[in-house]
């Protein structure tokens, strides 16, 4: 069973088509880069690939559940239970310490857990800056705990919007091997870039142009 | 540039500003309303305390001492010495005349009804007078004695023989509302009998009880002392003593003229005796001291509970509104970034927000203004049942505290944005 | 840890760590908050101290014997007996009155013996040049009378009563002026009247001053009327009946006052934390993108502003004890007592508004769409 499975996804905006006849299939384990330039409809399609947003048409289901035709309440569930995020502008919360962000996931999904919390962080090699404050972490680290955050709850997918976007080339190098990492161990990502090198990165490459997708390896 | 951006973010950024002009607008209404309340409850209280009965008692100048043991006079002689009634009206040409709120006449007659020994007191319950300005003028016991508790009716003043009875006097000799009740009189042309036609009982609560009060028409008509009467009580608006009003009592000479001019222009009791005096001829006007000291006490302490709440209360919404301008400008932290990061001056950016936050004030402290004459008037119904009368020179006071606050607020947060480098502010810090 | 426990780290957090912002909506909520506290403690005790200044105003309780007839007196023992009855606390003074008609430097008056202690306690407004007699001998003189007898204060008088025909001559050290019959009459100490009068243990009639409404005096005039069958006790109705109207309107002031106070803090309060949360978009947008409910946000702020709310009643009933001093002492000269109840109360109500306050905050925060924020700048 394919972890994600969109068919025929249109989101339109009055005349506008953000996305036109959108067909997309993410197999376990599978990392996937979705690459095109900006206006191209990338936001657009994470946003409902994150059940944060639904398709004027079209069908969109996740590790198996149809999601279009649900409440907003239920498309939350889902993505609490199935969906790990990370953000180009790494949102922690700026008055919680990096092992309290990290619960903030637990928090809303099930039950807190401190010690995995830690171990979480300890994953991401942050285990020894865990009760430091946002504005006292590096661009990097910032981005690492996300990641963490990302993993707490076992999601089915990663989604990572622009992970590297806000870094600079060292932090950059950091996160993009913590994701090949968590490739190797089985972790499927779905991942939107407009770099190059960081696309190249992915085993499936598909390229998004005014909307409609092409595909490349 | 500056009037079209100043323009722009009223016309486009409206609501924003909306919202900090209507709490500007909700701080400035309750200063607003707190001073004039401030500012009109002495005279409120005033009036209330009007209840408590006439503060002035005029008589003639008498050379024999008054025998007077519990409302019963004991000097024959003592009567002799009368005003004229026709005379009253020229009490509402004083200098204080409109503080004149009301003023009774009396003229006793020793009476006996049935077995018991009373007095008929001849007054005006509310007779309509015209004064030498051509005023008319309507002024009597109805008015004067508030707190009566009156079983019938009052009395008129132009029937021949209606009469008010005191419960204390009623109790005794069985009187009741409605009854023909005859009186025996001693008049200096011989004994009298008179049928008087009982319209109420009232109950004062005092000496007056025992006593019949009857038009004053009547008594003069039994005696034969027409126009005449024995004794006034004037109830007036008073302004509470101070040092000036006390040394004034003490020595009037002792008065530079220019504090003479104001003692005789300030409403103090001593200075309303006084002009009195000078226009009944031969008369004795004195301060009821039992109540023209009282309500003087009572008035100055209202009068600095009320200054006090007010201060506070402006305290209060000069806080609110200003914690509202500072959280306003920190709220558009981004745009002062960036006007910054365009290359605005650091003055040009406060110049800006500055606009803003004057016309801020004085959008909310007009719209304020306007709103706190409202609840001024609800709370002047609420509690004394009349509107406030509307003081003008609150406006100002109010404008100036909006404008003056809602600066203040927004200041010191612009001062601080501005100079921050563009670069933090832009990308959040 | 467990959730409880995560909830309370979140909601202490976000107050703790932006200070600025908080420290201002805590600073209009305790300043509202305050002065509606100070003004609730001075309401209380406004109809009590308001009703101790209107005592000025004189006796509101007159006692006579019950059988009234001309020169009828009643016994000064059996005065004294019926004081016990009222309370302490609510006598402000009182004082027996004897009268006789005397005469004097040729002319005819009233001589009225009192208790001159209780005088000035009955009568406050009374207005003395001069001094209070220290002994029996001296006496106080109205101020018009003083005149027409040519009297001046270090002279002496000498007067004869009437009906017994007994001679006193005492000495003149005050004049007394109140507007009234008092300024016509001659005031001795009560015993020296009663020899002179030939009326030992005697007395016509006394005036208490007392605290209390037209309703408590009526109850009270009873209770005396019925415990002494020989006396009977009158409430003075001018006095009481309009101090009644006048505690009620100035109560009725306050409790408007602090009303439109309420509402101006409130909404100060509440534009406040609707520009914290708009301020906070972008953390609600994450909450909700990791799976928080409209609810558990509501939960949060709730929260969060019930936090601020204690606080901000707990400091405020402190600010509102200062201020209530402050008008307890300059316009009654009187400590305003500590009331828990007015704590507690302050406490809720700080509660209340800071939860009303964010009501409309909550709402919007409701209606933030997690894509919409976190997409970008």
């Amino acid at each position: 069973m394919n972890i994600l499975e969109l068919k025929n996804v249109t989101k339109s905006y009055g005349n506008v088509h953000a996305l036109k006849d959108f067909d997309l299939s993410v197999a376990p384990g599978e990392w996937v880069s979705i690459m095109g330039p900006s206006g191209s409809g990338k936001s657009t399609m994470l946003n409902i690939i994150g059940c944060m947003d639904k398709p004027t048409s079209g069908s969109v289901s996740i590790d198996g559940i149809e999601v279009t035709a649900r409440s907003n309440k239920e498309l939350t569930e889902v993505r609490r239970e199935k969906i790990g995020l990370v953000f180009q502008q790494f949102h922690l919360i700026p008055h919680l310490t990096a092992l309290e962000n990290v619960m903030v996931a637990q928090y809303y999904h099930s039950l807190t857990d401190e010690q995995e919390a830690l171990k979480a962080l300890e994953r991401v090699g942050l285990a020894h800056r865990a009760n430091h404050l946002p504005s006292q972490l590096s661009g990097g680290e910032q981005q690492r705990v996300c990641i963490a955050r990302a993993l707490i709850n076992y999601p089915a997918l990663i989604l990572a919007d622009e992970p590297t976007g806000n870094l600079d080339e060292d932090n950059e190098k950091l996160v993009i091997e913590l994701f090949q990492e968590l490739h190797r161990e089985g972790h499927t990502i779905v991942m939107v870039t407009h770099d190059n090198e960081v696309g190249e990165l992915a085993q499936r490459r598909v390229r998004l142009e005014h909307g409609r997708l092409t595909q490349i390896a | 540039m500056f009037w079209r951006m100043l323009k722009k973010s009223f016309s486009k950024g409206l609501k924003g500003k909306l919202l900090a002009v209507v709490t500007i607008a909700f701080g400035a209404s309750l200063a607003s309303s707190m001073l004039n309340i401030s500012l009109d409850i002495g005279d409120k209280v005033n009036r209330e305390l009007k209840t408590y009965g006439a503060n002035i008692l005029v008589e003639p100048r008498v050379e024999t001492v008054p025998v007077n043991i519990g409302g019963i006079e004991y000097n024959p002689l003592q009567g002799q010495s009368f005003l004229e009634d026709a005379s009253l009206s020229s009490l509402k040409t004083i200098f204080w005349a409109n503080n004149i709120l009301s003023f009774t006449p009396y003229l006793e007659q020793p009476a006996v009804t049935g077995k018991q020994d009373t007095v008929l007191v001849g007054t005006w319950f509310n007779k309509e007078i015209t004064t030498p300005a051509g005023e008319k003028v309507v002024t009597g016991a109805v008015s004067l004695k508030a707190w009566w508790k009156v079983n019938g009716q009052w009395a008129d003043d132009s029937s021949e023989n209606q009469a008010m009875v005191g419960t204390e006097l009623a109790q005794k000799a069985g009187i009741k509302q409605g009854d023909n009740l005859k009186v025996l009189v001693n008049t200096p042309s011989g004994g009298k009998e008179q049928v008087l036609k009982v319209t109420g009982v009232f109950d004062s609560g005092s000496g007056d009880d025992r006593k019949v009060f009857v038009p004053l028409a009547l008594i003069q008509k039994l005696q034969g002392t027409s126009g005449k009467v024995s004794k006034v009580e004037v109830s007036a608006l008073t302004t509470p003593e101070n040092e000036l009003a006390r040394r004034a009592a003490k020595d009037l000479q002792s008065l530079t003229s220019e504090e003479y001019e104001r003692w005789y222009c300030t409403a103090y009791v001593g200075a309303i005796t006084y002009q009195i005096e000078e226009i009944l001829p031969g008369v004795r006007a004195n301060a009821i001291r039992q109540v023209a000291e009282s309500e003087g006490l009572i008035l100055g302490k209202i009068q600095l509970l009320m200054l006090l709440l007010t201060a506070a209360a402006l305290l209060s919404a000069a806080l609110g509104i200003s914690s509202l301008m500072t959280t306003k400008v920190l709220e558009r932290s981004k745009e002062i970034g960036l006007l910054k990061a365009l290359g605005a001056e650091g003055w040009q950016v406060i110049a800006l927000f500055v606009a803003e936050s004057v016309i801020s004030g004085i959008l909310g402290g007009v719209l304020g203004y306007l709103m706190g004459l409202g609840f001024a008037q609800v709370i002047g119904q609420a509690v004394f049942g009349s509107g406030l009368s509307i003081k003008i020179m609150v406006l100002p006071i109010v404008l100036t505290l909006s404008v003056g606050v809602a600066l203040l607020g927004s200041l010191s947060a612009i001062r601080m944005l501005v100079n921050l480098r563009p670069a933090e502010v832009l990308h959040g810090r | 840890m467990t959730k409880q426990a995560m909830y309370l780290r979140m909601v202490t957090a976000a107050l703790k760590n932006r200070k600025s912002r908080v420290a201002i909506a805590l600073l209009a909520l305790v300043l509202g908050i305050g002065v509606i506290s100070g003004l609730l403690s001075v309401y209380n005790d406004i109809t009590l101290k308001m009703s101790k200044e209107l005592r000025s105003y004189g006796a509101n309780l007159v006692l006579v014997p019950a059988q009234q007839q001309e020169g009828s007196t009643l016994e000064l023992a059996k005065l004294n007996q019926v004081l016990e009855q009222v309370p302490q606390e609510k006598t402000i003074g009182y004082s027996p009155y004897l009268y006789g008609i005397v005469t004097g430097n040729k002319q005819r008056f009233v001589a009225v013996g009192v208790d001159f202690s209780g005088i000035q306690k009955v009568s406050p407004y009374w207005s003395l040049d001069g001094a209070w007699p220290s002994d029996n001998n001296q006496i106080v003189v109205g101020s018009a009378l003083a005149e027409q007898l040519e009297l001046n204060v270090g002279q002496k008088l000498s007067i004869t009563a009437e009906e017994t025909g007994k001679t006193e001559s005492l000495q003149v050290v005050g004049m007394v002026s109140t507007g009234s019959t008092e300024d016509y009459q001659v005031f001795l100490e009560l015993e020296k009247a009663q020899g002179l009068l030939d009326k030992e243990g005697q007395i016509h009639t006394a005036y208490l001053s007392v605290m209390g409404n037209s309703a408590e005096l009526i109850t009270l005039a009873e209770t005396i009327s019925q415990a002494e069958p020989g006396i009977k006790a009158n409430p003075i109705q001018q006095i009481a009946r309009s101090e009644g109207v006048i505690l009620e309107k100035i109560r009725t002031l306050v409790y408007l006052v602090v009303i439109v106070i309420l509402a101006s803090t409130l909404l100060c309060v509440s534009t406040t934390m609707m520009a914290m949360v708009m301020e906070r978009r972008r953390e609600i947008g994450l909450r909700k993108a990791l799976g928080a409910t409209n609810r558990a946000i509501a939960g949060e702020f709730l929260g969060e502003s019930a936090l601020l709310g204690m606080t901000g009643g707990v400091l405020g009933s402190l600010v509102g004890w200062g201020i209530a001093q402050v008008i307890g002492l300059s316009v009654f000269k009187a400590y305003i007592t500590f009331r828990p109840s007015v704590l507690i109360a302050v406490i809720i109500l700080s509660v209340l508004v800071a939860w009303v306050a964010v009501i409309m905050p909550v709402r919007t925060a409701a209606n933030i769409e997690p894509a919409l924020v976190l997409k970008g700048e």
